[in-house]
């Protein structure tokens, strides 16, 4: 699905179009599209055992569902993106293109990061129709703040695009699809974690319960793996709460200098790769 | 076996047991029907990225457990569970307002937890900054249920700031430093609530103590025109009927007996405003 073989004698830059144009017809993306459907249909019913703040209960499972629909796009679609190419065999082929091994893979990220793109901005104006049904019904206490929700899909993006980049390194070293798909998810749960855990070791009760060399353990793991909290921006879309241009600006390079450090140690990693 | 005596034998199975199992499940132990849950850390730390979600999820667990024992004659709802429920609901996201009325509708007047409800509107107020609600709540339970007039006055007159369309909250604070006619504070407060809540299991609720409290204030009324009559107190409420100012005393509607308290000389009843196995003396 995700092969190239049929563009091979095209421009290597079309190696993302085709990966997109693959993405598009997997079934498993059909299979989360229609979930996600059915998901955002039952929002109207989900909101309605608020007691009074409806639209920000529809809001909250909304603005869920985008980030765990997006999660499972990226690990279960992406998830093949190279180990297909690698089990089908057609990675030999690569070798026959003008294309480097770390084009080969930053083609793959691009055309998949496209593909995202579009998921997380159809999930998103679904959404916000729904969103704009139910607050039309119980105008909620403070109007919904749509600046603060595109900014919220555009950060929910980049974490997927930094988790992809970590899923590609993965799939550059490893044979099969579930290893990758496995171990992003853990990162995933780690990087959810990780800002909490490290506040809590700092703060006086954690100081009481933690022990000092598990203190030092979690600051290594909350410097080395991705911190996904940062790119969390439900509660400052649901409760319309003020947002900071600085830490916006600072998390969005983060996340740009996360992914291309991915993005680097996965094409060593392809490069010195023995495929036979 | 053919494929449709397979699928006629599932089809039975599936039925004959869902619906004895549906039966032990509703009789289980409230402790039970409501389940267990880790503690807030733990619950914090797992639910990831959702955790907004997670406390809704909570939210709706408890008031879905409250909406199917409310009408239950046989069980009484678990208030120290419940409170479990929507304290770690709160921690997880303190902005969830839900948490909040529901917690002051039913924890405080049947529950009897006003000290464990003040402290997570506390918490809820310090979030959220612009609703008057918490506020409102925490001033009402201080002056109504902890006879704290002061602190009740101090808390009215932060959701007046709030909320300073309302000129109900603007006389209130006022009020409560005269320490107002108690009766007549919680119908006013029980009223104003009662607008913005939607869930049916607690607007009934409402609706009931705000209909006990309005037959208090009848008989308060009573009362008072008893004493400009003859001089005196009655000595109790038959004394009303005997004299022929009422033609019968009104019934509780939570199944208690109305009586006047001699050592405040307040209407109070055997029920104590709240259904049975309540914890809490609303009077």
């Amino acid at each position: 699905m995700f092969g190239y073989t049929g563009a091979m004698h095209k421009s290597t830059s079309s190696l993302a179009v085709v990966t997109f144009r693959g993405g598009v017809r997997d079934r498993v993306l059909h299979a989360v599209f229609i979930a996600a459907l059915l998901l955002t249909l039952s929002m109207p019913l989900f909101s309605s055992f608020s007691m009074r703040d409806v639209t920000g209960v529809a809001m909250t499972y909304s603005l869920s569902l985008i980030s765990g629909i997006g999660v499972l796009l990226t690990v279960l679609v992406g998830g093949t993106l190279i180990a297909r190419d690698i089990q089908s065999r057609t990675i030999f082929s690569v070798a026959t293109l003008p294309l480097s091994r770390s084009r080969y893979l930053l083609e793959k990220y691009v055309g998949f990061a496209l593909l995202l793109g579009c998921a997380v901005a159809l999930l998103g104006c679904i959404n916000a129709a729904g969103l704009l049904l139910v607050a039309a019904g119980e105008p909620p206490d403070r109007p919904i703040r749509w600046g603060a929700y595109l900014l919220f899909l555009l950060l929910d993006y980049e974490k997927l695009l930094l988790l992809t980049s970590i899923l590609v390194l993965f799939s550059s070293v490893a044979t099969s699809t579930l290893l990758p798909t496995l171990m992003t998810l853990a990162v995933y749960a780690v990087g959810c974690s990780t800002e909490k855990v490290k506040f809590f070791v700092e703060s006086v009760i954690g100081a009481d319960k933690v022990a000092p060399s598990l203190r030092i353990f979690s600051q290594v793991i909350y410097y080395l793996f991705p911190n996904f909290s940062l790119f969390d921006l439900k509660s400052q879309t649901i409760y319309a709460l003020p947002l900071d241009g600085k830490t916006l600006v600072l998390t969005s390079c983060y996340g740009i200098g996360y992914a291309a450090v991915m993005l680097c140690l996965a094409g060593f990693a392809f490069r010195r790769r023995d495929f036979l | 076996m053919s494929r449709y005596g397979v699928l006629l034998a599932g089809l039975l199975l599936w039925f004959a047991t869902l619906v004895p199992l549906t039966s032990i499940r509703r009789l289980q132990p409230p402790a039970e029907r409501l389940g267990f849950i880790p503690s807030p850390e733990v619950t914090y730390f797992v639910s990831l990225e959702y955790r907004q979600l997670v406390s809704e999820l909570l939210f709706f667990d408890t008031i879905f457990y409250y909406g199917a024992i409310y009408d239950s004659k046989e069980q009484q709802p678990d208030y120290p569970r419940m409170y479990t429920f929507l304290d770690t609901a709160t921690r997880l996201n303190s902005y969830n307002s839900d948490c909040y009325h529901f917690g002051q509708a039913i924890l405080t007047w049947d529950g009897g937890m006003i000290k464990q409800v003040n402290a997570m509107l506390e918490r809820g107020a310090r979030k959220r900054t612009w609703d008057f609600y918490l506020p409102f709540f925490l001033g009402f339970n201080h002056a109504f249920f902890l006879r704290d007039y002061e602190g009740g006055a101090r808390f009215m007159a932060e959701a007046a700031r709030l909320n300073p369309a309302s000129p109900y909250l603007a006389t209130l604070s006022s009020r409560l430093y005269y320490q107002a006619n108690q009766t007549g504070l919680a119908i006013d407060y029980l009223k104003t609530v009662y607008k913005g809540t939607r869930n049916e299991a607690v607007r009934r609720a409402m609706l009931e103590r705000i209909d006990a409290l309005e037959r208090i204030a009848f008989l308060e009324r009573a009362v008072e025109d008893f004493k400009e009559r003859h001089g005196r107190p009655p000595e109790e409420l038959a004394d009303l009927v005997r004299s022929g100012m009422l033609r019968a005393i009104p019934p509780d509607p939570y199944g208690g007996k109305f009586y006047i308290d001699l050592r405040d000389g307040r209407i109070k009843t055997t029920s104590k405003l709240a259904n049975p196995g309540a914890k809490h003396d609303g009077n």
